[in-house]
């Protein structure tokens, strides 16, 4: 029996109130690492409202308790309910540490609790080093061209990059065991107050989960040429990315970008299309299994980075690529 | 109204790679032939504040804060002649990650804020294009004891209050809170606005403050929450470019498809 005084937490973030996002399996994952140097027990922290069902899911996975915190107020995320939930959770468990992907809700949740804590934060870690009893965070910094490799103080928070671990696989016997974790929430001093919310009805997969990508850059030269992307995406089951360009440009919506500047991918498949390769894009996308470049400039510095290589015009090459896949699942 | 924007200079990212360097034995990395610039998303933070300022006309005045180890000049003129008012620094050798980690950056940034005039609004970007924490925001405002709103994509002010549409998974959410407050700035609020001839100008004419840390009343704490064990240049995949060719564009599109499906990519 592991002593629940050293135990590793995983946040696990809930979207659309009802699905567990897939940083919570990758940071699963991660957990047991930093949890064999410690020596110490893997739980893990929902909180929300009518949760059962997701606590039921966790259960099977590598996990000894899964800590629900049941609230009206925690339905969707909001930052001072959320903290002062995590802060109560953090007075049960007394975790090591807090393990979380590096998601919107944890950019801005992790730094909060960091400063409520007095922990150290280490945000966006790709890996780590394991040095005898000491972990080491490896975290990309200078548009990835440096690691850094971090130690930290416990109490500790750890925030991981999207598709930089391996998801932990689900078991079949059930492993955690539920307990509701009751939080107090009226005397939270809310400041903040949301009045509205607008989100986009496309309900295509997002940058952020997508094991295949399809991403263009200005090259594509309008938002109808994303609808040419968007059919090669629909074929595979794929996102719809985008370098900065064309975000700029309004060809296609804000939270397609992939970068420095948006969202960091390692997909399977990464498509790179009309994408010069430009640092802040390559910073984004490089950890990429495979990179398909398809560029009408044979020089374009894409192709260094790539796997496969097209040079050639985008707009018949991909609905040539879209219907060869057709025909293959079809037959 | 005041508005404070805290801005960072930076290495070029878009440098090489080859002008990255690791100093083993400090355990730093030191920049060759590269030219400071404005972190990105601090140039955002100043956009942000200026269309504020577009919109309230003579009311707003906007007061710029950077705090480094050695301060380009350059870098502060662009910031200013964007259109700020009035620029405060403060320098120190200690102001580097060996020494300070984002707990000390928001204990100096506090402590300057302190020292300047009251404030009704500060923003800073989302996070930095060099060390990336994305931490000194949240720190700035825990230190002074006020609210902060993350991931603004448009940030407006009115009786009052801020308010911010803030992104989330697929959309974003419009948020508000009394000021005074910190809001943090994505880049969705927009580049930051090319200065005219003549305001680069005005620029070199406008208020200047230099302080030392001893100026500001703060004192750095010697032990860090996260230290620096060690910095590696990571190692690229290597990888060599298979070229797919075909008669016609429609041939490529098809030999490409076949030749992912014969490797397993994809299917």
């Amino acid at each position: 029996m592991k002593d629940d005084r050293c135990a590793v937490v995983v946040l696990a973030e809930i979207l659309e109130g009802k699905r567990l996002a897939s940083s919570f399996f990758e940071a699963l994952h991660f957990a047991h690492k930093i949890a064999d140097v410690y020596g110490a027990a893997v739980h893990a922290l929902i909180l929300g409202h009518d949760i059962e069902d997701v606590a039921e899911e966790i259960s099977h996975f590598a996990v000894d308790t899964i800590y629900m915190a049941d609230n009206t107020n925690l339905a969707v995320y909001h930052p001072e309910y959320y903290l002062s939930a995590v802060h109560q959770a953090y007075k049960t468990i007394a975790p090591i540490t807090f393990v979380m992907g590096n998601t919107l809700q944890s950019i801005d949740l992790a730094p909060r609790l960091a400063f409520d804590l007095d922990a150290g934060l280490i945000t966006d870690c790709t890996g780590c080093q394991i040095d005898s009893k000491k972990i080491i965070f490896l975290k990309p910094v200078f548009s990835s061209h440096i690691l850094a490799g971090y130690t930290a103080e416990k109490p500790f928070i750890v925030t991981i990059r999207p598709k930089s671990f391996e998801p932990s696989k689900r078991l079949e016997a059930k492993q955690g065991k539920i307990e509701h974790l009751q939080v107090k929430l009226e005397k939270v001093n809310v400041r903040i107050t949301a009045t509205s919310r607008v989100v986009n009805d496309h309900t295509g997969i997002k940058v952020d989960d997508a094991e295949i990508i399809v991403s263009g850059g200005r090259g594509i030269g309008s938002a109808e040429g994303f609808n040419v992307l968007a059919d090669l995406a629909d074929t595979l089951g794929a996102a719809v990315g985008a370098s900065r360009p064309p975000i700029d440009t309004g060809w296609i919506a804000a939270d397609a970008q992939i970068g420095q500047t948006g969202a960091i991918v390692a997909p399977v498949v990464y498509f790179a299309i009309g994408i010069s390769g430009a640092i802040q894009h390559l910073a984004g996308m490089a950890q990429s299994k495979k990179i398909i470049a398809i560029n009408k400039d044979a020089e374009a510095g894409i192709f260094k980075v790539a796997d496969y290589g097209v040079v050639g015009i985008y707009e018949e090459i991909v609905p040539a690529i879209t219907q060869a896949f057709r025909e293959h699942s079809k037959a | 109204m005041h508005i404070i924007v805290c801005i960072k200079q930076v290495p070029d990212p878009g440098a090489p790679q080859e002008s990255f360097i690791i100093n083993t034995s400090e355990n730093k990395v030191e920049f060759r032939g590269i030219q400071p610039v404005l972190s990105l998303f601090d140039e955002n933070a100043l956009e942000a504040a200026l269309q504020i300022q577009d919109l309230q006309k003579g009311n707003v005045k906007i007061s710029i804060l950077s705090i480094g180890k050695r301060i380009s000049k350059p870098v502060m003129m662009k910031a200013l002649a964007s259109g700020a008012n009035e620029l405060f620094v403060v320098e120190d050798e200690l102001f580097d990650p060996v020494h300070m980690d984002s707990f000390g950056t928001a204990a100096v940034l506090a402590a300057a804020v302190k020292k300047m005039e009251i404030y009704d609004l500060i923003l800073v970007g989302r996070q930095s294009a060099d060390w990336n924490a994305g931490q000194a925001g949240i720190g700035l405002a825990a230190r002074l004891g006020i609210p902060v709103i993350t991931l603004a994509k448009k940030v407006s002010v009115s009786d009052g209050k801020v308010i911010v549409e803030r992104l989330i998974p697929g959309g974003y959410e419009v948020v508000e809170t009394k000021l005074p407050a910190v809001v943090m700035v994505s880049n969705e609020v927009g580049e930051l606005r090319y200065p005219t001839m003549i305001q680069r100008r005005d620029a070199k004419g406008k208020p200047t403050t230099s302080w030392s840390i001893d100026d500001i009343d703060c004192h750095l704490e010697k032990s860090r929450k996260v230290k620096i064990h060690n910095l590696i240049k990571p190692e690229f995949k290597h990888r060599s470019c298979k070229y797919i060719t075909g008669d016609t564009p429609g041939d490529m599109g098809r030999n490409l498809a076949l030749a992912l499906l014969q490797d397993k990519i994809i299917g």
